[in-house]
């Protein structure tokens, strides 16, 4: 009897070590994935469902403190403060999201390719690599956003992706260095497997977790880069409504009506802690596909 | 005209450059092996073994020369084509069954890939032929492995792993390196009954590497004991083990500790020479007993005989 107690005590406490930080990233991840959904959720209903003018002009009721009619206020222009900022969340989440997938994309295949190639192929593309990343991003956003011209989507975009690609080139390529030299790839090579397959199906998914994870911080900077470009003025142009045009409106007023600039500020914040909360949780979760143990060894 | 041998070795040898420095790992290296037979090489740390089976198999490293010819089933082929081919068949089994499977696929999607690009199965006819292949390599709960990743298994389970995708290429030859290393004792017989039964049921050839006297002397009709990159004797397992004729062969067989008290182990005196040098003379000459002037200057021939010593004075065998 005391035997299987003793066996239950240990079984248990070996559960109690294995789940301290599991439970911490679940309450992470539930944090994260709760507060991302809450707030997509209002992006994308306010957006699709067309709720309210977030750029009608209503000059009765001029910077109104928040309120329950509106959460966030009203801003100089009378405009609903809070409406504003979920619409503006459509533009800024979506350009960045799209821009860090294609970066991820670009710079994983660029990566890969040199690190398992090697030679020449390698050096000319590290080269145009590190060239990329010596480039200040400003002057390439005002290049690219001079050529499609100001407030175009497509030219925050085509900025974003030229910034974003060479952080995964670096990283891609540093893995894949690793990767094709383990047993496992050699291995596969034995099985007769071709070398498009070992790239697409052993190399790659070994290399991508890595590039995830630098993804969802990347994510929340792209959002800064195009809040940045905006500011200057060659982002998103009034009065379509973007988080770092609406902060800058707001920073005039920031001694009469401070909500104006900051409760869009925290919203932002909000969304940036929940995508690295979500991010921090699912690299954290043993045996997911960005989990700690799925990788080697 | 006599069938050509599964496969001929001829005159290997492998060279490793490293920081300007040439490691001799295998200096002249000649054996022949026939269809079903299993040639067991043993040797101690870096007698060039594990190279050797390594050049065969294609899978040396870009700083490595090789130098010989390599024939399989009478072709010419260089390594990487007897490996690229579907239809050449020949497998190979690793030492470290952890390092080799891809940490980031399950089982069944690692099988049902070798089975579609070696025999064209695709879909839940592949998925049926790898839950068949788990359970001939007696993996337990076959099925419900499939969707296990390598790391969920235990050494042995890996290990099985390994020998269902090796089979999944249907093997006419299996190139084994020192699979039964990395595991404890108990499995490491259950792996060898299992190979062993796979080569009674398959008719594969097997090569197996292994430092092991007992494990080789179970597994293999034929052993050829490597020292310093050369095959220094060859000859069935059954004699070459009880009555070997060169001395390295038998310090070998004599550092075996045993359960026996009134038996003594012995140790071979001295290191193994130093690979970095270019090798002149016998090899073992150093460290061995029976050594006299002249076998400094006797080139260790690169012997394809089935039996041979290459050894100026080999003991004399008893007719067991």
């Amino acid at each position: 009897m005391s035997a299987v107690l003793e066996a239950r005590d240990l079984e248990a406490a070996v559960v109690d070590r294995t789940s301290a930080p599991r439970s911490r990233a679940r309450v992470e991840g539930i944090i994260g994935i709760t507060l991302l959904a809450a707030i997509l959720l209002g992006v994308t209903m306010v957006r699709i469902f067309q709720i309210g003018d977030p750029n009608a002009p209503n000059l009765g009721e001029v910077f109104a403190s928040p309120s329950l009619e509106h959460p966030f206020g009203t801003d100089s222009l009378g405009r609903d403060v809070f409406l504003r900022t979920l619409y503006a969340g459509w533009i800024d989440i979506g350009v960045s999201l799209l821009a860090t997938a294609t970066a991820v994309v670009i710079g994983l295949t660029i990566g890969v390719v040199a690190a398992y190639k090697r030679g020449a192929v390698d050096s000319v593309l590290m080269r145009i690599t590190d060239a990329m990343i010596a480039f200040p991003f400003l002057i390439l956003g005002f290049a690219i956003v001079t050529i499609t011209g100001p407030g175009a989507l497509i030219g925050l975009y085509f900025a974003l992706v030229a910034k974003g690609w060479p952080a995964y080139a670096r990283i891609s390529r540093g893995e894949t260095l690793v990767v094709r030299e383990q047993d496992y790839v050699h291995a596969a090579r034995t099985l007769g497997l071709g070398p498009v397959r070992i790239l697409v199906r052993h190399v790659v998914p070994n290399v991508v977790r890595p590039c995830l994870v630098f993804s969802f911080a990347d994510l929340i900077v792209n959002i800064l880069l195009i809040t940045t470009l905006s500011y200057l003025g060659l982002g998103i142009q009034p009065p379509t409504a973007e988080w770092g045009a609406i902060i800058a409106e707001g920073q005039t007023y920031i001694f009469t009506a401070w909500w104006i600039s900051t409760l869009p500020g925290i919203f932002v914040v909000l969304f940036g802690v929940s995508v690295s909360f979500l991010g921090e949780a699912l690299g954290r979760v043993e045996g997911s596909w960005l989990g700690a143990a799925g990788g080697r060894g | 005209m006599a069938e050509p041998p599964l496969l001929e070795v001829r005159d290997l040898r492998v060279r490793f450059r490293t920081g300007g420095r040439t490691v001799f790992a295998v200096n002249g290296v000649s054996f022949d092996l026939e269809r079903g037979q299993t040639l067991g090489v043993v040797g101690e740390s870096g007698s060039g073994k594990s190279a050797m089976l390594r050049a065969i198999a294609g899978l040396l490293p870009a700083s490595a020369e090789m130098l010989g010819s390599v024939k399989f089933a009478g072709y010419p082929l260089k390594a990487e084509e007897i490996l690229g081919a579907p239809d050449a068949s020949v497998a190979t089994v690793f030492q470290d069954p952890a390092t080799h499977l891809n940490p980031v696929q399950r089982i069944g999607d690692a099988l049902c890939e070798t089975l579609e690009v070696r025999r064209e199965s695709t879909g839940s006819s592949a998925k049926e032929e790898a839950v068949a292949l788990l359970e001939r390599v007696e993996l337990p709960r076959a099925r419900e492995r499939m969707t296990s990743y390598p790391h969920q298994l235990s050494g042995g389970m890996r290990q099985r792993v390994m020998i269902a995708l090796a089979l999944a290429c249907e093997p006419v030859m299996l190139l084994a390196d020192e699979p039964t290393t990395a595991l404890d004792v108990t499995t490491q017989r259950k792996v060898l009954m299992l190979l062993k039964r796979l080569q009674r049921e398959t008719g594969m050839a097997m090569v197996f590497v292994s430092h092991d006297l007992a494990v080789v002397g179970d597994v293999c009709d034929s052993v050829a004991v490597a020292y310093a990159g050369h095959i220094v004797e060859r000859g069935p397992a059954a004699e070459l083990l009880v009555s070997p004729a060169h001395p390295y062969s038998e310090g070998l067989i004599r550092s075996i500790p045993t359960l026996d008290p009134e038996c003594k182990v012995s140790a071979i005196g001295g290191a193994p020479p130093d690979m970095r040098i270019e090798p002149s003379g016998c090899p073992f000459a150093p460290r061995c007993p029976r050594c006299t002037p002249d076998c400094l200057d006797f080139a260790v021939p690169a012997n394809d005989e089935t039996e041979f010593a290459a050894c100026l004075h080999p003991l004399i065998r008893v007719a067991t």
